[in-house]
């Protein structure tokens, strides 16, 4: 994995496990301090986030 | 050691540029972060921290006119009148129809427009399906909460082919003797605030849940299940009666079932306006929270515009702040205003800062108690843990909020 990967995926699952945290804390709804919306998209970024830097791994690991 | 091809290097920058969107996804929609963005953004200093020059001129003095308890009944008198057609409340007037146990056997009903439930409804619905959210399609959901003994649906029918009124009446299996009447404000309806109904019920509220005319089940969409029978009175099908009289028949129908030591009224948005007036016409409401709106029309902008209808045909018998005052007239009666400081919709700022002292003067000149509260804690427009907090805490007589 190159570095960029493993920054790249730390810090798209750190703000994944965080927004997670938070909505479920604060009610896990619409109206909590971080909404279901809000979840979903930091969710939607971390997971395209970390399905890039996957793939970008299986490449470089296929063309050794 | 990996060769890096042009590829796996694009994926890799694109997966960086997504992480960086996730966190900053997360800062924006953090209410602690997201209100110190709505801080900083430019003009966000004189929108949210200082009295405009326009606001601090008007003569806000001279729009509280209540002076005493005469004062008082004159003025809801003449609203009463206004609204219903008679110069007392209609108090023996009860739901045309109660469905009991509503959660359990709702009943023939029309399609559910969001049959997604509670939680996954605002990402898979669109907006006039949201605003549909019907209590049959919806009260299963809320089968499993704590303490729940039961949903019971009262109805009326007040415009021909047109308008219904219908209100949701939690009941607790313990309650705690006291009622709460919540209003849901515009283009939501109370089943938005599920978790928030959920936690009173929890705590043995009894709770009776409305919508503004036209959203949720308060329309003939369901027209069999709504809109058949005899139509109630006319005096009650005029605009101001079909918002100011669910209210009424909520309490009526809920101190036909026990007696409540204490019946609080709490609204949002539009249905901040709605407390406003109900809390001044019906002085069994003891305690009263408009939240995230209400100001003098003259202070309204931009979108607050469209609360002014709400009130259409009221002001020119008591203005905004007198309504206010009538709603804390007495002695045991309050009402506790809050405003979200940073709200990116309307009622923003600190604009009822000028107005709080004159309230709380007026009110406690006829032995109430009125108070102005700014919530601080996001940039939204609904009613935070915050709000919700210092409401409870003025409910039950507790806290910083207490009297």
């Amino acid at each position: 994995m190159s570095r960029v990967s493993r920054i790249g995926g730390l810090v798209a699952l750190t703000a994944l496990v965080v927004a997670a945290g938070l909505w479920w804390e604060s009610g896990a709804w619409q109206y909590g301090d971080l909404s279901t919306r809000g979840l979903v998209r930091v969710a939607g970024f971390s997971l395209v986030a970390l399905a890039c830097h996957g793939l970008a791994a299986l490449l470089r690991r296929r063309a050794r | 050691m990996t060769r890096a091809t042009f590829p796996s290097r694009l994926l890799d920058g694109f997966g960086l540029v997504c992480a960086l969107g996730a966190v900053l996804s997360l800062l924006y929609y953090w209410d602690p972060t997201r209100t110190a963005f709505k801080r900083l953004m430019p003009g966000g200093d004189a929108r949210f921290e200082h009295i405009p020059a326009d606001t601090a001129s008007l003569p806000v003095s001279e729009w509280v006119t209540i002076r005493d308890a005469a004062d008082v009944r004159d003025r809801r008198g003449r609203l009463l009148t206004r609204i219903f057609g008679a110069p007392t409340l209609p108090r023996d007037l009860m739901p045309q129809r109660v469905v009991r146990h509503i959660e359990k056997n709702p009943g023939k009903h029309h399609t559910c427009l969001s049959p997604t439930g509670p939680a996954v409804v605002h990402l898979l619905s669109r907006m006039d399906t949201i605003i549909m959210r019907a209590l049959a399609c919806e009260a299963a959901y809320y089968r499993r909460w704590r303490n729940l003994a039961g949903i019971d649906e009262l109805t009326g029918y007040l415009v021909k082919d047109w308008y219904p009124y219908s209100i949701a009446y939690f009941r607790p299996k313990r309650g705690n003797g006291r009622l709460i009447l919540y209003q849901q404000g515009l283009a939501a309806t109370y089943h938005d605030q599920h978790r928030m109904i959920e936690g009173w019920v929890g705590e043995g509220y009894t709770v009776a849940a409305l919508n503004m005319p036209g959203y949720g089940d308060n329309t003939c969409y369901d027209q069999r299940r709504y809109c058949r029978g005899t139509l109630m009175d006319a005096r009650f099908g005029t605009k101001l009666a079909m918002a100011f009289l669910p209210p009424v028949v909520a309490v009526n129908y809920a101190m036909a079932e026990q007696r409540f030591r204490q019946i609080a009224m709490i609204g949002v948005s539009s249905g901040a306006w709605v407390t406003l007036v109900s809390a001044a016409i019906d002085p069994r409401i003891g305690v009263s929270f408009p939240v995230a709106g209400v100001l003098p029309l003259a202070m309204l902008k931009g979108k607050e515009e469209s609360a002014r209808e709400i009130v259409e045909g009221l002001t020119d018998i008591a203005g905004v702040l007198d309504l206010a005052v009538m709603g804390a007239d007495r002695s045991g009666r309050r009402q506790v205003q809050i405003f979200n400081r940073y709200d990116r919709c309307c009622f923003y700022g600190p604009r009822a800062a000028v107005l709080a002292p004159l309230l709380a003067e007026a009110a406690r000149k006829l032995g109430g108690r009125h108070q102005v509260l700014f919530d601080e804690t996001h940039a939204r427009h609904k009613i935070s843990r915050w709000a919700a907090d210092r409401i409870m805490e003025a409910v039950n007589g507790s806290g910083t909020a207490a009297p």
